[in-house]
């Protein structure tokens, strides 16, 4: 049989079809504690007007699998070889353009929100004295050249970009 | 076997581009274009539905026009990449 109540608003509550503007939370009781991976939200599963449990933990997997909006995570990294290919395992790196001695560019797959991003790059496998300007930083691609100290271009070195900032 | 994609750089030397992982629509070679013919804009975000290779290669403002020169497997590439200006093309 199907319950009836009223909330502290007086509006009618019941299991039929209670409408979720008739929910008055402003009294309840916090929760008092960090939320935690067992904690159990609401949600219309695909909107389509079923209502099921969910786990917080699987809102930490959607938010990740998603978003990566935390301001101090790499938004993508990746190693060069020294012939200017990439080597397995990078991160948001659509392709990479190998467009003459010491000058590569990195597309990355999710742009950055904006060109004023920063990366970061060294020398690999023993270029201990190599400089790596930046240039052309754009929202979806930058350019990494590589340098001796004397200011000539370097032949392909192997190298490794991390690039932080906004998505 | 993988793909390269090779194009001409603003100064008429040759890239060589590698696609990460599968491109089955294409998008991300479109998009290396359009990321490799900025000049002047630094900010617009790549959009497939306006970015097509025919916009790319007849020119976007802000971006020189480009487009793929030729495309082989990597193993058809000679070693040395550092005379890679010298090297000669044929069909």
């Amino acid at each position: 049989m199907p319950w009836t109540f009223y909330n502290s608003n007086g509006q009618r509550l019941s299991s039929a079809a209670t409408s979720i503007d008739v929910l008055d939370i402003d009294g309840a009781t916090d929760i008092g504690a960090a939320i935690v991976d067992a904690d159990l939200f609401i949600i219309d599963d695909g909107a389509g007007g079923t209502n099921r449990k969910t786990a917080a933990s699987r809102i930490v997997t959607y938010v990740g699998a998603n978003t990566d909006t935390r301001s101090g995570s790499a938004k993508g990294y990746c190693q060069i070889a020294a012939a200017g290919t990439l080597v397995a395992n990078s991160y948001n790196v659509a392709s990479i353009t190998d467009s003459a001695t010491g000058d590569r560019t990195i597309v990355w797959d999710t742009d950055f929100g904006n060109a004023n991003y920063t990366a970061v790059s060294c020398g690999t496998g023993g270029n201990l004295r190599t400089n790596y300007e930046h240039s052309s930083f754009a929202t979806g691609s930058v350019r990494l050249r590589a340098y001796d100290e004397a200011g000539s271009a370097l032949a392909d070195m192997e190298s490794s970009t991390v690039g932080h900032g906004d998505q | 076997m993988a793909k390269r994609y090779l194009t001409l750089a603003a100064d008429g030397g040759l890239s060589i581009t590698e696609i990460t992982g599968d491109d089955a629509d294409g998008n991300k070679l479109t998009k290396n274009l359009f990321e490799l013919s900025r000049t002047s804009d630094m900010t617009t975000h790549f959009d497939p539905a306006i970015h097509t290779r025919e916009a790319i290669a007849a020119g976007i403002e802000g971006h020189r026009a480009l487009a793929v020169t030729a495309e082989c497997e990597d193993t058809d590439l000679p070693s040395d990449r550092y005379f890679r200006n010298a090297w000669e093309w044929s069909d």
